[in-house]
């Protein structure tokens, strides 16, 4: 899939929790333009329908546009996500970790790699989805939409598993910004040097405060 | 709420008293979610800071917004004025009590406070909070207790936005 320049109309919109067609139409000009992005964008998996007119955009959408087709594989990816629970708590997470075989992103690698935020959602990449979701039935997990353990399938490159990860972050947006650029801060060697996100500054603040925070905690258990 | 995070905010409020907490612990109160290691707590002002360094807190130097570390070495950020233009003595009077673990209690931000907060605050990981948080207590919302705080245009476009999460 490529994506159009002409989508990036639709950053000029502005971070919200939740948009209105009526939004994206004043924007566009028109209402079947905005239809069209719209349409385009819930392709790429930046958009997401919620209810009657209205849709959420990832804040990855906000990211520059040169970086959009790196994003692609991680966001289509996570256009395919299927939801998985049995207790609905940290209990899934391990059942899960014993059942299933694939590369763990998001939440749960960003927290192994930064220790910056405590994770919530388990996401793992698998080869064959459905034979994962079998798996996991047979251990009497339900498929919906609020479990804690989440599959998706294995989409585009991953020579560098740091790199991959730092783009699922970036890609998933809100909270997992954050952990992109606690990665970006440990482990800048390991990434591109061509394919970086952009960042507001409060957000980097935040985060180099909470690094060192973290390591003076630690030192402080230690001591 | 990881169980760290909650045994520093017992510790806390058995130091502090009269404390609310705003921030992660808050937000983790009404919706499982994820949180950063730093305390954000809403207290009286002014602020006694001779009582905080005999409780054994440290001003952070390194810090950009005056934060300070608990004696156990955990960032505590107080707000003593407002939050979100919200008044900490409104805050203060409308703080729910939530039981951790048997015996112990601590005082978190009510719902409409730190809806209206992560709404003014608008950053993007204010917006995942507060989809999260309208997500799973949108309906708990108690709409004449936000019109207290919230000014004549937000309330339409809060329940909007409550609307379109409503489960």
């Amino acid at each position: 899939m490529m994506l159009k320049p002409e989508l990036t109309i639709a950053q000029t919109i502005g971070e919200r929790p939740v948009y209105h067609m009526n939004d994206l139409s004043k924007i566009t000009g028109s209402r079947a333009t905005a239809y069209r992005i719209l349409s385009r964008l819930r392709e790429a998996g930046f958009a997401e329908h919620v209810r009657e007119g209205h849709f959420t955009l990832r804040s990855s959408l906000f990211q520059p546009f040169n970086l959009w087709q790196n994003l692609l594989p991680s966001l289509q990816a996570l256009k395919q996500a299927r939801f998985f629970g049995l207790s609905y708590n940290e209990n899934d997470v391990r059942l899960a970790r014993q059942v299933l075989k694939g590369m763990v992103t998001l939440d749960y690698r960003a927290y192994e790699i930064t220790q910056l935020q405590s994770p919530h959602l388990f996401f793992i990449y698998v080869d064959n989805p459905d034979q994962a979701a079998n798996m996991l039935k047979e251990c009497k997990f339900s498929e919906g939409t609020k479990g804690r353990v989440v599959i998706i399938p294995r989409t585009g490159e991953f020579g560098s598993e740091i790199q991959r990860v730092y783009l699922d972050c970036i890609a998933y947006g809100g909270r997992s910004l954050l952990d992109a650029i606690a990665i970006e801060i440990l482990h800048n060697e390991d990434l591109d040097h061509n394919i970086r996100g952009t960042f507001k500054a409060e957000d980097v603040l935040k985060v180099r405060e909470e690094l060192v925070a973290q390591s003076r905690t630690r030192s402080h258990q230690d001591s | 709420m990881s169980p760290n995070l909650e045994q520093e905010a017992i510790k806390i409020a058995d130091e502090l008293g009269r404390v609310v907490f705003i921030g992660a612990i808050a937000v983790n109160h009404y919706s499982n979610y994820r949180t950063t290691k730093d305390i954000d707590l809403a207290i009286a002002a002014p602020l006694d800071e001779q009582k905080l360094v005999r409780l054994g807190y440290t001003r952070w130097s390194e810090s950009k917004g005056g934060s300070w570390l608990s004696p156990r070495g955990i960032k505590v950020d107080f707000y003593t004025r407002d939050v979100g233009r919200i008044p900490v003595t409104w805050i203060l009077d409308h703080a729910v009590q939530v039981k951790l673990g048997k015996k112990k209690e601590i005082r978190v931000i009510c719902l409409e406070g730190l809806i209206l907060a992560k709404h003014r605050a608008g950053r993007t990981t204010d917006i995942a909070d507060l989809r999260q948080l309208l997500t799973h207590r949108g309906g708990n919302i108690d709409w004449n207790l936000m019109a207290e705080i919230a000014e004549a245009l937000e309330i339409p476009e809060l329940l909007k936005i409550s609307k379109a999460f409503a489960p």
